[in-house]
Parts: C-alpha cells; sequence; structure tokens
C-alpha cells in the first residue's frame, strides 16, 4: 500500500519540460536536471538553465541523499480521500550534493516526533496506482 | 531617515488619493463561504457602486478597474454593468493571490498618475462558495506544471504550503512559538468584536482557545488559519486634486510597490523548491522600497494592515518590514506592539482575513482607509500613516503606505 490514497493526483508524465525526468523516475532511476554549459541543477526541470540561460541541459544521476528543510503533519483532510487516511507528513527535503535542489516528498518511516529540521534522508522509489514516485526514508 | 535607493522626483508620492470606499455585503455583514444569496458579481458591483457613492462620484465616470488574483469580475464586464462611459484601464494584476491587493492600488495609481484614466477603482471579489474553496482540493487524475511536485504528496493547499511548512521553519531557525502566532490571532479578534461588518463580531477568543483548537496541518492551529468568505470591497483612486472636490477627505497614497524574492516561483506550492530561503526571508527589498518611496520609516507608521493568510506569516511579514529584526518577531509581538490601543503599532484593527472576511486582503485596504479617516472601529488615536501588506508567502508580494 503507498503512504497517500490512490485518488490523490499523481503527477502528469507527459508535459513536455518534466516527461524525460518522469521517464527515468519510472525506470526507478533517481536524477536531477543539470546545465549541459554551466553545471546548475535545477528541480522541477525547467526549458532552460536559470543561471546561464542555456537551454542545453541533461538528466544527470544523483545518489538522493538529502535532508529536511521544513515539514509538516497534517491533520485536517485537504482532499476527500484523505478523509479516511488520518494524518500524514509532507517534508520539503533538500539535496546538498546538487546545489541545495529541493523536493516535496513525504518520509514513509518516520513517526511524526521522529521528524525534525536537519534530519538525514534518503531517496526511494514508491508506487501508486501504477505510476513511480520519489519519496523518502530516514538515512 | 529614509534610505535613498535613487528614487527619483518622478515617483508620484501623494499625487494619488483614495476617495472613496465601498463593500459587497449583506444584512451590513461579510459572509461566511457559501451564504451569499447574491451572486459574486453582483456584489463586486455594489462594492464599486458604494465606493462612488461615498465618493459623491456619478458611477458614469469611473473609466478603470483593476484587480488581482485573476478576479472572476473583469474590467470590460463591470464596465459594461455599470454603464461607464469608456473603459480607459483594465489591469490585472499576475501572479500572488492576496499579495496583489495593494498591487491593484499601485496600477490604478500608476494609471491615474501618468493620466492614463481619472477614476479608477481597485477590488476584489470573492465568493468561495459560489467557485470552490481555498482550503479544500478536488484534484484527481493527474496534475501538471509545478503541482505535480507537490500535489502527489498531499502538498495542496495555501495553511500547508504557505503557513505551517513556512512557519516550521521559522520554529525551527528561531524558536518561534505557537503562542506567539496566538498573541497575533487574539488581537484580529479583538478587533473583530469591535466591527459589526465582521464575521467573527460576537465571537472573540483567548489565547487558550487559539492553543485547544484543533490542529490544521502540524504546526499551525484552526485559529492560526484566515476563515474563507463571500464577499466584496473596493476604493475609487484619483488624482489629489480631483479628491479635494468630492465628498469624503482625500487619504493619499504615499507609495505602492511590489517585490518577489530571487527564483521565488510562480505558486506557492512550487516555490519551495525554487528559492534560497523561501519563508523566513522573502529578501526582495520591497519594503525598503516602499519606504524610500513614501519618504519614511517604519517609526513613522502609526497603524499596519499586515495580511494574515495564516498568523506565521504576519510574524514574518512583521520582522520584513522592519518593526523587528529577522527572528524576533515572537519577542515583538509578545511585548504588545501589535495591541490595540497602547501597542507601538496596532495591527489589523477590522479582524483582517483572520477575523473580518477573507476577501483577499483588499478589505485591509478599506481598513486603512478608515484609519486615516478616522472612522475605524478600532481607531487608532491620531494615526497619520497607514501601513498594508499584502499577501506574505506569495510571488510578488505587494505593500502600500496610505497617510491622512
Amino acid at each position: 500500500m503507498a503512504y497517500l490514497p490512490d485518488a490523490m493526483p499523481l503527477p502528469s508524465l507527459d508535459e513536455i519540460d518534466t516527461k524525460d525526468f518522469w521517464a527515468r523516475i519510472q525506470n526507478k532511476e533517481f536524477v536531477v536536471q543539470q546545465c549541459s554549459d554551466c553545471g546548475t541543477f535545477t528541480n522541477p526541470p525547467a526549458p532552460l538553465c536559470f543561471n546561464c540561460r542555456s537551454f542545453n541541459h541533461h538528466l544527470t544521476p544523483v545518489e538522493g541523499k538529502g535532508k529536511i528543510y521544513s515539514y509538516i503533519i497534517c491533520i485536517h483532510p485537504v482532499h476527500p480521500s484523505l478523509v479516511e487516511r488520518g494524518p500524514y507528513n509532507v517534508a520539503i527535503i533538500e539535496l546538498p550534493e546538487v546545489g541545495d535542489v529541493r523536493f516535496v516528498g513525504n518520509i514513509l518511516d518516520a513517526a511524526d516526533e521522529e521528524l525534525y529540521v536537519g534530519m538525514p534522508v534518503k531517496v526511494v522509489f514508491e508506487e501508486r496506482g501504477g505510476v513511480i514516485l520519489p519519496q523518502w526514508v530516514k538515512a | 531617515m529614509a534610505a535613498d535607493l535613487g528614487i527619483g522626483e518622478w515617483y508620484p508620492r501623494d499625487k494619488t488619493a483614495i476617495a472613496g470606499i465601498g463593500e459587497g455585503l449583506e444584512d451590513g455583514k461579510y459572509m461566511r463561504w457559501g451564504r451569499a444569496t447574491k451572486s459574486e458579481f453582483q456584489l463586486a458591483c455594489e462594492a464599486a457602486l458604494g465606493a462612488c457613492e461615498d465618493a459623491g462620484l456619478d458611477p458614469k465616470k469611473l473609466d478603470g478597474f483593476c484587480s488581482y488574483s485573476d478576479d472572476r469580475n473583469g474590467a470590460p464586464r463591470l464596465a459594461a454593468a455599470l454603464g461607464v462611459d469608456e473603459l480607459k484601464c483594465s489591469i490585472m494584476q499576475w501572479g500572488g493571490g492576496g499579495g496583489g491587493g495593494s498591487g491593484a492600488v499601485m496600477n490604478a495609481v500608476m494609471a491615474v498618475a501618468t493620466g492614463s484614466a481619472d477614476y479608477v477603482i481597485a477590488f476584489r471579489s470573492l465568493c468561495q462558495g459560489q467557485f470552490g474553496r481555498f482550503g479544500q482540493s478536488r484534484a484527481g487524475g493527474r496534475v501538471g506544471g509545478g503541482a505535480a511536485f507537490s500535489a502527489p504528496y498531499g502538498l495542496m493547499t495555501p495553511p500547508q504550503s504557505i503557513g505551517a511548512i513556512r512557519g516550521r521553519r521559522h520554529m525551527a531557525l528561531y524558536g518561534t512559538k505557537s503562542e506567539d502566532w496566538g498573541r497575533i490571532a487574539v488581537q484580529c479578534y479583538r478587533a473583530a468584536n469591535r466591527n459589526p461588518r465582521a464575521v467573527m463580531y460576537g465571537r472573540p477568543i483567548t489565547l487558550e482557545d487559539h492553543q485547544n483548537s484543533r490542529m490544521i496541518a502540524d504546526p499551525m492551529h484552526l485559529y492560526d488559519c484566515c476563515q474563507e468568505n463571500d464577499g466584496a470591497a473596493a476604493v475609487l483612486i484619483t488624482s489629489a486634486e480631483r479628491a479635494r472636490d468630492l465628498k469624503q477627505p482625500p487619504v493619499y497614497i504615499m507609495s505602492a510597490a511590489s517585490g518577489n524574492q530571487y527564483r521565488a516561483g510562480d505558486n506557492p506550492f512550487a516555490a519551495e523548491m525554487a528559492s534560497a530561503n523561501f519563508g523566513p526571508d522573502r529578501g526582495s527589498g520591497v519594503a525598503n522600497r516602499l519606504y524610500a518611496q513614501a519618504g519614511i520609516t517604519v517609526d513613522d507608521i502609526d497603524v499596519a494592515q499586515i495580511y494574515e493568510n495564516f498568523t506565521s506569516m504576519v510574524l514574518i511579514s512583521l520582522e520584513e518590514h522592519g518593526f523587528c529584526k529577522v527572528g524576533e518577531g515572537g519577542d515583538y509581538v509578545q511585548s504588545g506592539a501589535i495591541d490595540w490601543p497602547n501597542g507601538k503599532c496596532p495591527i489589523n484593527t477590522s479582524g483582517g482575513n483572520l477575523a473580518e472576511a477573507y476577501i483577499h486582503g483588499f478589505e485591509l485596504i478599506t481598513e486603512a482607509t478608515r484609519q486615516m479617516r478616522g472612522t475605524s472601529t478600532m481607531q487608532v488615536e491620531g494615526a497619520e500613516i497607514a501601513l498594508v501588506a499584502s499577501g506574505p508567502g506569495v510571488t510578488p508580494v505587494t505593500d502600500s503606505i496610505l497617510r491622512r
């Protein structure tokens, strides 16, 4: 069973600017977009580099070791499918290995009281509704 | 001394004024979401006409409309419905949600100061009961854009992505406490309790009520959150000269400014992933520019209306506007500085988004105008300069400064 219900939204896998990223994720390869000219990383993937404005970029495999930048415990159900789910965490994860690029995710194996700002986490893959999502566990 | 940021003589400080204010209410009150029996569009028309009546202006003379956050009640539709002669100014502020409130004022100022239009309505009409609540998402299936990187994880609404997750970061960095946020909520509810327009009129809360209220997204309680409402609010902006010929004493617009942090992103759900330091310091310098344009410092401000999407963001906004140092917001609110009547600079004197009504922060602009007229239900005695800080935590944010 996935961390959140199947009726929760899933990412579009076919948008022009992000489809290559999601295709690699579907293969369970953790990648971050990197500028082919100046090396700057960015997430979400974008058509060009905000640093040097180059349109040349590629997806770089990275280890996926990060730390929690901030987190919350969501209690009020903000979506109909969450009424039965009960509280869940959402964290912003910062990846120092790629210039502090951030991802949003759930920490799949942490109790609420274990979470703290700065907590080390690592990427894992979770399947929900036939889609693979990057997710996070305690490191 | 105000900072010299190269703001030239060209800046139209005090050259424009608010000549009238109006609201879209029912039975003299704003409404809880879903309670309005009139359409959102009718409430927009009533707010605009109310501002004209307050000013003593024939609505036929209106020639511009400015709003924000993709307000559904567009200028061409309003111009036709109100029978105005010619629509010379039709400006939508892109982005920023409620952060665009003072942006609508800024755009009206620009239109009037350049002579592009003479009598411009800046407004917001919002009936969440008619078009969907901000605090709920029904998204299903597949989501695209920036939301593809946050909604699948359950980060879907502003209380989570603006209020709680940034608030938590501020707590972790600076030791800010939930009780600090509670002081802000209590002041807003006290103000609403003196204001018959307020949805929370007659429903005061204590700090204990705040602490005991249910968690929405830990660390944020129910009373840290704005309401979801139905209603409209508008101001009539014209040149200072024309305003002096109208019915009300002019309230001069000293300054209005818009800004954002580097790489803040196009929505608060994706923004977290791009900007260097999203919450505690939006880093845009907008407050400094605002003060320089007005030729004042923060110490000159007598009363402030600080947009409360969430109390955590009010505290951060107070820091960003220089009322205290970054990281000292908790001590600042605990000192009583924001309280009426004795605080150094009382805030949110109508109850604001938290307790008057969430008209996307435009009710803060009508309230700042009332303070400058001396007609607030929580009047700050002798107040001469008012700040409106619109929508912290979004991109861009906007601010305005009014004077008597």
